[in-house]
């Protein structure tokens, strides 16, 4: 049978399951494709308020504010909506794109001078596997599968991928679980 | 307290994978195995006993557990008592040890491990799947076969809070640190989490005190003191300060717990004790960084030279790795 990447599966993000274990770090640096940096980041919404960590993994934009601004042309979306980290034979590290995603995803690898980022670890599901960080993540912060299966699992929540900055929208091939109902999440 | 025991011993054998504090003490320390280095079984905290599996050789002169204790064994002349082929020979006295106890692994073997993905003790026959949740059949081990809750009343802690040393201290853990550290205390990417242990305390009680964040504080028992950098957090009690344990030397929270236990179970009582705290009016500087970690990039500032590629996949070694 063909390996191949499975349409059907999906990336459901919820931040506030997110218990700071930082396994999805570990899991995305142990498996090497990126040079042992994770590209997912785990951090304390406020620590001096609340123990409460959050998770950020690329969203994956379907209009990549990212590959807009990128003067060399080197970020690309593929047909399964990945946005890929920078070619590194077209980035001339001007780190436009650090500064223009809305999630603070990109970031500059200071050593290399490129831009790197998560790309959803294209290496594995487009080979029909789950990317690694939901393959570890204990508390369901982060889950890749069918939608069929997460409403099952999550009955009480409706995964939103509309994201609305002020008077923008930001429409991502993740989805980020929010209370049942929910159509949008306004940032600002 | 620990420290002068171990010095008083007449003859201390460590057997560690890390030449760790305590194994300092030792006259001969044997350098054993990891996790990964070992062949057998674990039973984890949730009652479940799964396989290990060597995936790579002890380097140097390590070798696993099993190889020390046969080799001890052979020299004090007790060979007839451990022929133990290896280690599912010892899983497999086990078995008979434990057979009619609570935690029967009788039933267990490392072909049922292996076909259910770990199997929970108590498990007592062959035919037995393993007892995932305890007490299901509600039929417990007391004379009446029912539960019962132990009342206690409450008595104060072995030492409290008095105008000598107003402030609780309690002790415990950070998510990337594992115990006293000789494992994670050598991972760079584990270190970075968490680098240094800091003092805890509320905005509240560091405003009586004129504590900043980050500033060095010196906390003193009737024990001993130390220096942390205060962290502000309104997570925690007002009268309470809180420092992980799992730092060495003088940066070990446990110079300054009491040694008091627990009348009952004889567990210490790290979680409570009585210490003062002096500002020491300084800023502790940022901690250093192991692990090579992408930043945000700013096209004002200047890189350093890019190291070659393959620099970048070598892990970063911490601050105890010896070479």
């Amino acid at each position: 049978m063909l390996l191949q990447f499975k349409q059907e599966e999906e990336f459901f993000m919820d931040p506030q399951r997110c218990i700071g274990c930082h396994a999805c770090e570990m899991a995305c640096a142990e498996c090497e494709t990126n040079g042992q940096t994770p590209m997912v980041s785990v951090d304390y919404v406020d620590r001096y308020y609340t123990p409460q960590t959050s998770v950020q993994i690329c969203m994956h934009c379907d209009d990549p504010a990212c590959a807009k601004v990128c003067p060399a042309d080197a970020i690309q979306k593929d047909e399964f909506g990945i946005v890929h980290s920078a070619n590194t034979a077209r980035c001339i590290s001007c780190s436009n794109c650090v500064y223009a995603c809305p999630f603070g995803v990109p970031k500059k690898a200071e050593p290399l001078q490129l831009m790197i980022k998560c790309n959803m670890c294209y290496d594995r599901t487009s080979a029909g596997k789950k990317p690694m960080c939901a393959t570890v993540c204990p508390s369901g912060a982060l889950w890749y599968g069918t939608r069929e299966k997460m409403r099952e699992l999550r009955p009480n929540s409706t995964p939103v991928n509309t994201f609305r900055f002020g008077k923008q929208s930001v429409k991502t091939k993740v989805n980020i679980m929010m209370p049942k109902g929910s159509t949008e999440l306004i940032v600002d | 307290m620990i420290r002068e025991a171990l010095e008083k011993l007449e003859f201390y054998c460590a057997i560690d994978f890390f030449l760790n504090e305590t194994a300092h003490y030792a006259d001969i320390a044997l350098a054993g195995s990891l996790h990964e280095e070992e062949e057998g079984t674990v039973t984890t905290a949730e009652g479940r006993v799964t396989r290990i599996r060597q995936a790579v050789t002890p380097p140097g002169e390590a070798r696993t557990d099993t190889e020390i204790l046969l080799e001890l064994a052979r020299r004090l002349g007790a060979e007839k008592y451990f022929s133990f082929g290896g280690a599912e020979d010892i899983f497999n006295e086990l078995r008979v040890a434990s057979k009619g106890g609570t935690a029967d692994y009788f039933g267990i073997t490392y072909e049922k491990i292996e076909k259910n993905m770990g199997v929970f003790w108590p498990c007592p026959s062959l035919d037995h799947p393993g007892t995932p949740r305890l007490w299901e059949d509600r039929k417990f081990k007391t004379a009446d076969g029912k539960a019962h809750f132990n009342a206690v009343s409450y008595r104060d802690p072995g030492e409290v809070t008095d105008a000598d040393y107003p402030v609780i201290l309690t002790t415990g853990r950070v998510v990337s640190q594992y115990l006293s550290g000789t494992q994670t205390r050598r991972i760079g990417r584990l270190v970075d989490q968490y680098p240094e242990p800091l003092l805890e305390i509320h905005p509240k009680l560091a405003a009586q005190y004129g504590i900043t964040d980050r500033e060095l504080v010196r906390v003193v028992s009737r024990r001993a003191s130390a220096e942390f950098p205060a962290q502000l957090v309104e997570t925690i009690r007002e009268d309470t300060v809180f420092v992980p344990y799992h730092w060495a030397g003088k940066h070990s929270i446990n110079q300054l717990t009491s040694g008091h236990l627990d009348p009952v179970s004889k567990i210490p009582e790290f979680k409570v004790s009585a210490v003062r705290l002096e500002p020491l009016r300084k800023q502790s500087p940022p901690p250093k960084q192991n692990s090579l970690q992408p930043s945000g990039g700013s096209p004002g500032h200047p890189s350093p030279k890019p190291p070659p590629i393959h620099e970048l996949a070598r892990i970063p070694k911490g601050p105890n790795e010896t070479t």
